[in-house]
């Protein structure tokens, strides 16, 4: 089995850390105990069960609904084990954003359909391809929020095209959703019948995992020597 | 691996490396680097499985060498016999240098408060004898066997963890860590907790265990035992450090731990898993998570590990 590291970015609130909880949920991933704290606080907060909590785990995090730093779940499907990094969209955080990008292979970007591509999408886009990512996905999120409308998603898609020509990303899939009802999140979606391509897990389970390695220009890490100089090995060097 | 053809041209046969050995990588590179950039680190030892699998890695990362640390254990004086016991066995087999500071000795020394109560822990007090053992030997680095998947507070933390003079975490004073690039320096005496395993779950430990042939203390494995059952349905192994009362029940049942530590807040789940086999395959089939069927102290507060490393915990 390997191993798919991936990231979710894109601007404040634009739904990440919801998106990874409906993920983990969908997915039955989240257990019992962990679903059980969700409730209780939910029984105090009113409303629905909040899925951004699931990566939200600091108290000032909690306390004020965003991201802050980036937080690491992990989750298997029998097709593929998954190291997920949740970074925050906040502008005063994307030093944080740039420390989860670094050890991912593809990059989720995450656009608002009502406010479309933003200037965090562009930052954040950047970042990640200098920092080496070549496989992205668009994620239109709130399509529930602009009636689930084609024309929206098609808007946002070409706007984002004019991002990933200049930088010349060869590897971006475009996928609208709803985080937080679960649209095309882990199963395609009944309301975006318009849409032909694979839920977004679908997608993260069949994208090619990049090779870690470069093999053109190795590179040897001398971190530390070993020298036991003991009487078997009076000269070892390791 | 790629490989080089004749004409000195690459060609792409990539040979996906087994998940198993790209996190053994990772955890081999990170002790390494512990090595390379502290003068006097250590490893802190539980005698749980995640310091057990700790000290293979070790072993893969020095050996012929020592290890370049000596393996620290704070003993909570609450500890089941079966986990000391193996902790100097490991320690002599492995011929590696063992220190052991006990939270009764700190109690004493600092004055502090014994907890009272039916289940007494003492997991609390642990963080002063730690920053006690860190003073005493001056060390700069404290590896540890924490996995983020633990808890939602430690899946924030860096690989990396600084802390103040006080052991610490100050979430907002996390350092950007990128790729295998690891900063380790700091400022006097400030030190860095390493969290070698960070990125390994619980069920990656028990494969690796079992790839590895890792030998195990017995209380991992499904066995019968005389246990208390809480309020909230947990089982707790019986021991002479609970109070109880008349209104205990107490049965003896088949059950195994999934995760070792005060005895008096760690619950053992029922089980017939006698084998890592049957543990792969129990873990598998779990609804709740290692802390969630076994922690009695995290349960009393949302942010209780949070607020428990910024006071100096592991
Ligand atoms: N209607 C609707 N609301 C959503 C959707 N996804 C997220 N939200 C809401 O948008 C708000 C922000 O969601 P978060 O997941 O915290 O956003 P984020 O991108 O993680 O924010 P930062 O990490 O702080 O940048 C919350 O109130 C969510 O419930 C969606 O698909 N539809
Ligand atoms: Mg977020």
């Amino acid at each position: 089995m390997d191993i798919l590291r991936f990231i979710t970015c894109g601007s404040v609130d634009d739904g990440k850390s919801t998106l990874i909880g409906r993920l983990l949920y969908d997915s039955d991933s989240v257990s019992l105990d962990v679903l059980a704290m969700l409730e209780k606080r939910r029984a105090t907060t009113g409303g629905d069960v909040d899925l951004a909590l699931l990566t939200d785990g600091l108290k000032a995090e909690r306390e004020q609904g965003i991201t802050i730093d980036v937080a690491h779940k992990y989750f298997t499907t029998p097709r593929r084990k998954f190291i997920i990094t949740d970074a925050p969209g906040h502008v005063q955080y994307t030093r944080n954003m740039v420390t989860g990008a670094s050890n991912a292979d593809l990059a989720i970007v995450l656009v608002d359909a009502r406010q479309g591509v933003v200037e965090q999408t562009r930052r954040h886009t950047l970042l990640a391809s200098l920092l080496g990512i070549r496989h992205f996905v668009l994620a239109v999120n709130k399509l529930d929020l602009a009636g689930y409308d084609e024309t929206v998603f098609q808007q946002i898609v070409a706007d984002y095209q004019l991002i990933a020509e200049q930088l010349k990303l060869d590897h971006v899939v475009a996928i609208p959703l709803s985080a937080l009802h679960g649209d095309n999140v882990v199963r395609r979606s009944k309301h975006i019948a318009w849409y032909g391509g694979p839920s977004l897990l679908e997608h993260l389970e069949s994208v090619p995992v990049p090779a870690e390695a470069n093999p053109y220009e190795p590179r040897f890490q001398v971190q530390y020597v070993i020298r036991p100089q003991t009487e078997e090995l009076p000269d070892y060097r390791g | 691996m790629w490989s080089v053809a004749t004409e000195g041209q690459m060609i792409k046969t990539y040979l996906p490396m087994d998940y198993l050995d790209k996190l053994e990588a990772e955890a081999i590179h990170i002790l390494r680097e512990v090595a390379g950039q502290f003068e006097r680190p250590a490893l802190l030892f539980s005698g749980g499985k995640d310091s057990i699998a700790l000290t293979r890695l070790a072993e893969k990362a020095f050996r012929p060498g020592k290890f370049p640390f000596p393996l620290v254990h704070i003993d909570t004086g609450h500890n089941f016999q079966e986990i000391i016991e193996f902790r100097d066995e490991l320690a002599t087999s492995l011929g590696e240098k063992l220190i052991v500071r006990k939270v009764e000795d700190t109690i004493l020394t600092r004055g502090l408060h014994e907890p009272g109560g039916k289940y007494p822990s003492r997991n609390p007090l642990q963080t002063y004898t730690l920053l006690d053992v860190i003073e005493e030997f001056e060390f700069d680095a404290c590896i540890g066997g924490a996995r983020r998947d633990e808890e939602k507070a430690r899946a924030k933390e860096r690989i990396f963890s600084v802390r103040d003079d006080f052991g610490q975490w100050d979430p907002k004073r996390q350092r950007p860590e990128l790729w295998n690039i690891y900063n380790g320096r700091i400022q006097k005496g400030e030190n860095v907790r390493v969290f070698p395993i960070s990125n390994w779950t619980e069920l990656d430990v028990w494969n690796y265990i079992q790839r590895e042939n890792i030998r195990l203390p017995d209380i991992y494995f499904a066995h019968e035992r005389q246990c208390v059952v809480l309020p909230s349905g947990q089982l707790l192994g019986l021991s002479e450090h609970l109070n109880l009362d008349d209104t205990d029940e107490i049965v003896s049942r088949r059950v195994r731990f999934r995760t070792v530590g005060d005895s008096t807040c760690t619950a053992a789940v029922e089980s017939d898993a006698a084998s890592i086999d049957d543990i792969i395959q129990d873990l598998l089939l779990a609804k709740v998570s290692e802390r969630g069927a076994t922690r009695l102290d995290d349960n009393l507060s949302e942010t209780g590990m949070e607020d428990r490393k910024r006071n100096g915990y592991f």
